[in-house]
């Protein structure tokens, strides 16, 4: 308990050097501003400074990396709120109740309220992320390979389930983002799979390209094909939190705090579901009920609190398991492995400053956020009224060098324009990119972890469903992948609701 | 959507078994004498037997279970909740933004052609371009070109200089 404050105390110390501080307020300010810019995403951004920090030290890159992700996600709301097209898929709920403020002439009052429930959700968050990094790092001490390879299918598995209409085209993406992460030189006997000879293919598709082509490309392709007014930003009158908002709705706060965490932990879910999970929640518990949707103050502060808190929860899987909670926190870890740190169940006995050195880049992050919040609103919002048909083609500029800078191949370039072009078209029949992301980021574990789990048991599977955590883990994965079958999920909701039908009025 | 799913099903399950077929002839390193359940194509193998059944099932089906969004669901929401992108799709511009960005990034980057010349033409090509309908209706094509310009040499100077001289990158 103590030694841990200790180690806080220090990390907090260490980046108090004036070239941290710039770093922070640097990034998180970029963070924001791509935050602001519907289509732009968190994803986006923490994949395109990984490019750009490659070079720098370590502590250096990953201070700058979680900034951009903290600004991104807080600066979505200022869209949604002002425009009502969340900037990035976190903050969707915002709309609801924050663009209603804004059309009630509250729309400063909406922002106070966003900053409000993203610095306290945030601050909860990592809380919550100083507390159960080290305790699950504890318990990921006793998993093995039969733990790992069902965290990584659940991971996959989920996140398919949760992105868009459909699920089993989630799963397929999943299942196509676990394939291509095979590409190249297996893990276990370094042998060439799937390159026919090329020496690019051997090297394996890298990470970073890959998520910049798709989350970046097919973004900037999706964007520029469709046309888009200039957009009438609402006019502003005071950001300033009201003190009164966090004391009447204390208790929203802190349950969308724990359900924001709740979700970043599960392996796959994003911040997104976060914030509409709390919202959904704190419509339920609340008194006022007919107000959401309708410029909900309650609304708003639950959908920021649930989504800036889910991002140190989904940290904390990624630190302790090397299982990201979200796509985000996915490119994060691959940021990790790239600048030589090896988050996982070890981590916490080879490295354990540094996951109290994440947290105080995530405390740092989360000072620049509310510093930005409220002192830089007004001259923020300019970058609203910036046509996007000019900062689209910049974005693709900087997707294409980034995916270059990092070793310097054009065949990492044509990964990148390959993998947006082909997850524009896929996202047009309804196959989304976060499942083939995770799916990309966790397949090389997979692998390992399953091949490993069968050399232990001698090709046995009964350890991979008789121990105690896969019995779960499987359980739930083969709920899931049942629940999209339309006859078993109305068979089950059918049982729920039959009894409430029958109650007398 | 229900006969593109058909066709995409289909595709996943020729995808798939070819995965596997390929998968069944990687080399096992029998030779290596390892053990044979760490055979390289045994992870890919299974994936491709899964993305098979998959598409099988995409294929199959009758009805997509529900175009209800998960939060929709959740929040027994009329109406879809808000996405980053909604605007309105148009043929010309789909055409244009793929013909700019393989262009760009598969032919002009790596061609010989100096980046920030590069990046120059993509940035005043897609400005302009995009901007086109408004522009000729408002009768300010050169105001619009000129401004193009001007943004595409701002742009492609300032990322060729700050990747190069701050980040230390060198450019394609």
């Amino acid at each position: 308990m103590f030694e841990g404050l200790e180690l806080l105390g220090g990390a907090l110390a260490s980046f108090l050097q004036p070239r941290h501080i710039a770093y922070t307020f640097g990034a998180t300010l970029l963070g924001i501003l791509v935050g602001c810019m519907p289509g732009l995403s968190a994803t986006l951004a923490i994949s395109l400074l990984t490019t750009l920090t490659i070079k720098l030290p370590p502590n250096d890159a990953i201070l700058i990396l979680i900034c951009a992700y903290v600004g991104t996600i807080y600066g979505g709301s200022r869209s949604a709120i002002l425009l009502n097209i969340p900037g990035t898929a976190a903050n969707a709920a915002a709309c609801l109740d924050g663009y209603q403020l804004a059309r009630q002439g509250q729309a400063g009052r909406a922002m106070g309220v966003a900053t409000t429930g993203s610095v306290v959700g945030s601050l909860f968050g990592i809380v919550c992320l100083a507390i159960l990094t080290p305790a699950l790092g504890e318990v990921a001490l006793t998993f093995q390979s039969y733990e790992f390879f069902w965290l990584c299918l659940f991971g996959v598995m989920m996140s398919g389930s949760i992105t868009g209409t459909d699920p089993l085209k989630g799963w397929i993406m999943g299942i196509l983002g676990l394939f291509v992460s095979q590409i190249g030189q297996d893990g276990i006997h370094a042998h060439e799979r799937f390159a026919y000879g090329s020496t690019d293919l051997a090297g394996g598709l890298s990470l970073i390209p890959t998520l910049v082509g798709a989350f970046g490309a097919a973004e900037v392709l999706t964007v520029m094909s469709e046309r888009f007014s200039r957009p009438k930003v609402h006019a502003v009158d005071s950001i300033l939190p009201r003190f009164g908002d966090v004391v009447r709705y204390w208790r929203t706060i802190l349950r969308s705090g724990v359900i924001g965490v709740y979700i970043g932990i599960l392996p796959g879910v994003g911040e997104d579901m976060a914030a509409w999970s709390s919202y959904a929640a704190a419509k339920r518990a609340s008194k006022e009920k007919e107000k959401f949707g309708k410029g909900s103050v309650e609304g708003l502060i639950a959908a920021e609190t649930g989504d800036n808190a889910s991002i140190p929860g989904g940290i904390i899987p990624a630190l302790a398991l090397a299982i990201p909670g979200s796509a985000p926190a996915a490119v994060l870890l691959a940021a990790m492995i790239i600048h030589g740190v090896r988050p996982g169940p070890m981590l916490m006995i080879e490295n354990p400053t540094f996951v109290y050195e994440v947290v105080a880049m995530n405390v740092y992050a989360t000072i620049a956020m509310l510093f930005f919040g409220l002192f830089l609103v007004r001259p923020l919002l300019k970058v609203l009224t910036v046509p996007r048909t000019i900062i689209m083609p910049c974005v693709f500029v900087l997707c294409t060098v980034g995916s270059f800078a990092i070793a310097q191949r054009l065949f990492d370039v044509w990964t990148m324009i390959g993998v947006g072009v082909a997850i524009f078209f896929l996202r047009r029949f309804g196959y989304h990119a976060a499942p083939f992301v995770l799916g990309l980021v966790l397949g090389d574990l997979m692998d390992k972890s399953l091949r490993r789990g069968l050399v232990i048991s001698d090709g046995d599977l009964t350890p991979f469903f008789t121990r105690p955590i896969c019995a779960v883990l499987a359980a739930l994965t083969l709920i899931a992948l049942l629940w999209s079958i339309p006859a078993v999920a109305d068979r089950v909701r059918g049982l729920f609701r039959r009894p409430q039908a029958a109650m007398p009025k | 959507m229900l006969s593109a799913d058909r066709l995409f099903g289909l595709f996943w399950t020729v995808l798939g078994a070819a995965i596997v077929f390929e998968s069944w002839r990687m080399d096992r390193l029998e030779q290596q004498h390892i053990n044979p359940w760490t055979v390289p194509g045994l992870v890919p193998g299974l994936l491709g037997i899964v993305l098979a059944l998959f598409g099988v099932v995409l294929a199959a089906r009758r009805a997509p279970p529900s175009e209800m969004p998960v939060e929709q669901d959740l929040l027994g929401l009329e109406e879809p909740p808000p996405e980053p992108t909604h605007g309105t799709d148009e043929p010309w511009r789909i055409a244009l933004s793929l013909l700019l960005c393989l262009g760009f990034a598969g032919g002009l980057v790596g061609s010989g052609l100096p980046f920030w010349a590069a990046a120059f033409v993509f940035l005043f090509l897609a400005i302009l371009l995009f901007e086109w309908p408004d522009r000729r209706a408002a009768g300010t094509l050169a105001r619009g070109a000129a401004q193009a310009a001007l943004i595409a040499a701002v742009a492609a100077a300032l990322v060729t200089l700050v990747f190069q001289e701050v980040f230390l990158v060198r450019l394609p």
